[in-house]
């Protein structure tokens, strides 16, 4: 079980937010440091070629004060605003973030400020000492809330993203509608149906005969093991959909 | 609750929070939406809020209670934001916090550059009357230069353009700055130890110049830019002390809250005083290595910026802007 801190809105209704741990931090980092650096150096390559190609002669671009401007410079402005400036336009997201299904938050669980994105990046040259982002990721192991010096610093957390999307509510106005089952047994059949495919076969086959049994919702004929898996997926499907099987 | 009562309820209100994340969905530009779109948003929001804690007592950690604390949190983020305008907010920056953190840090400052002075006097002192203890704080390039009647700066732009040179002072002299200010964290004595050893080395190489009487020409290189660039460096450091006072002596409040009250006061002044090290920068890269520049046009640059920078951060430019 994840981590989770109860917030209190304005409308004083206590919500709850799951915190990101360590793992889904560096992992989030990882990726972020991968794009900022691929595309940094893509946009060095890109030029080089360019400016050579256009010149015809081979550049020296550590030394030529204009090659270096358009080449290096740029690089650097990539790799070192890449998470600033993206935090900022992405409220509280990264890329890398997106993609490891974390974001940044302030203690009202709301998108931070400006501010408090810019510290919280400033304080990225003391969790990075001496290398490798070991006091970060040293404080992070021991803090409340696994936050690092800069989130303490800026009043942000990480935590896991959450979506309500319109296929969770969907499902949740199906229960409504559906009577002939109870609500509490019709969440078990979401919740279940939404882990399916991640779920080893064999273990979630045996979850369904008992949600089905406990449903009183009599189990298919037994054929062969992927017909009959199927043949269960589909009568739970009726069920979330309120067709009787 | 009734099974009967669960589901009416459950029935008649997600077609609310349908509704509502539709409205949230619909539109990417939050500006651009209608009024009675966006008080349509308000109101649902309230009335999810009753159902989210509803949720949490009848069917606890269920898809349901998950969904609904999602959709809250992101009409709650949506409807309490703040308004995210970059320009209006640097302006307020600038121009209302700036010079009221300042007027706050003005002590701490005077105590820093105190204490950088006091470090320069001993390491002056130190090289003055022990020549050789020079190699420790400087490279060997350096020490062979002066010994050879030239300055490590003479022949710069010969080998480094100023584009190049002043992209690496600038990030260089930014991240010394904010290292001063970070380090505060460490109770203080990461920017104690950065505002010393800064101070400690200007002395130490003043000194060693002095011996080979090249301390007027580095005086030379050095004032277009050194006076914006060491009192950046004082600030930073006088941030940093901010910090470290924090932890040490937070108050009636918690270390982590007095921490974070320091932070977002004193990092405001990072922020603008890293805007003047990127003219310090241009300046050391295209004004004081280059020959063509005279004493007289090299101490007008210097302490003209100094006084700007002084002027923005005491806020003291925009009331004279206003008498006029």
């Amino acid at each position: 079980m994840d981590d989770q801190i109860t917030i209190q809105s304005a409308d004083a209704t206590a919500l709850s937010i799951a915190i990101a741990g360590p793992g889904s931090r560096s992992y989030a980092f990882l990726l972020d440091w991968h794009i900022r650096f691929v595309v940094a150096a893509a946009w060095v390559l890109i030029v080089y070629l360019v400016l050579k190609f256009s010149n015809g002669t081979e550049l020296d671009l550590f030394t030529n004060s204009a090659w270096t401007s358009v080449t290096w410079i740029p690089a650097l402005l990539i790799y070192f605003l890449y998470h600033p400036v993206l935090e900022v336009l992405m409220h509280g997201r990264t890329p890398g973030k997106r993609m490891a299904g974390v974001r940044i938050v302030d203690l009202n669980g709301r998108t931070p400020s400006i501010g408090a994105l810019v510290l919280r990046n400033m304080f990225r040259l003391v969790d990075s000492l001496p290398s490798l982002y070991m006091i970060g990721f040293t404080v992070c192991l021991f803090s409340k809330n696994a936050v690092r010096i800069g989130d303490m610093a800026a009043g942000t957390l990480l935590v896991k993203e959450q979506h309500a999307t319109t296929s969770d509510l969907e499902q949740v106005s199906l229960i409504g509608k559906n009577t002939d089952y109870a609500p509490e047994h019709l969440e078990l059949v979401n919740s279940l149906l939404s882990r399916w495919k991640d779920m080893d076969s064999s273990k979630r086959l045996a979850l369904a005969e008992k949600m089905l049994k406990k449903m009183s919702i009599a189990l298919p004929p037994q054929t062969a093991a992927h017909t009959y898996g199927n043949s269960v997926y589909e009568k739970l499907v009726a069920v979330q959909q309120g067709i009787k099987p | 609750m009734s099974q009967h009562s669960l589901q009416t309820w459950l029935q008649t209100r997600s077609k609310h929070w349908q509704r509502l994340n539709e409205l949230l969905s619909v539109q990417k530009d939050k500006r651009a939406q209608p009024l009675d779109e966006v008080l349509e948003i308000v109101q649902e929001s309230r009335a999810l809020a009753r159902d989210v804690s509803l949720a949490k007592n009848i069917l606890p950690n269920s898809n349901t209670s998950r969904s609904l604390d999602a959709l809250f949190a992101r009409s709650d983020d949506v409807i309490y934001r703040k308004p995210q305008s970059f320009w209006y907010e640097l302006k307020k920056l600038i121009v209302v916090e700036v010079p009221q953190v300042m007027a706050d840090l003005k002590n701490t400052f005077f105590a820093t550059v105190g204490l950088f002075l006091l470090m320069a006097a001993a390491g002056w002192l130190l090289v003055w009357n022990y020549p050789e203890m020079v190699s420790l704080f400087a490279s060997t390039t350096m020490v062979d230069f002066v010994q050879s009647g030239k300055l490590w700066t003479d022949d710069l732009l010969n080998v480094t353009p100023s584009s190049v040179l002043s992209v690496s002072i600038m990030t260089n002299n930014i991240v010394v700055s904010l290292f001063a200010f970070v380090l505060g964290a460490l109770y203080g004595i990461g920017t104690l130890y950065i505002i010393g050893m800064n101070g400690f080395m200007l002395g130490c190489i003043f000194a060693f110049t002095a011996h080979y009487d090249l301390d007027g020409r580095l005086f030379n290189f050095v004032i277009a830019h050194g006076v914006v660039e060491l009192t950046v460096i004082c600030l930073a450091g006088a941030a940093g002390i901010r910090l470290g006072e924090a932890i040490i002596r937070p108050g009636d409040r918690s270390r982590v809250v007095a921490f974070q009250a320091a932070v977002s006061q004193a990092g405001k002044l990072l922020v603008v005083v890293s805007l003047f090290l990127v003219g310090a920068g241009l300046i050391e890269g295209y004004v004081s290595p280059n020959d063509a520049y005279p004493l007289s046009s090299r101490v007008v640059i210097g302490v003209g910026y100094g006084i700007l920078l002084w002027t923005v951060l005491t806020g003291s430019i925009w009331k004279f802007g206003k008498e006029k």
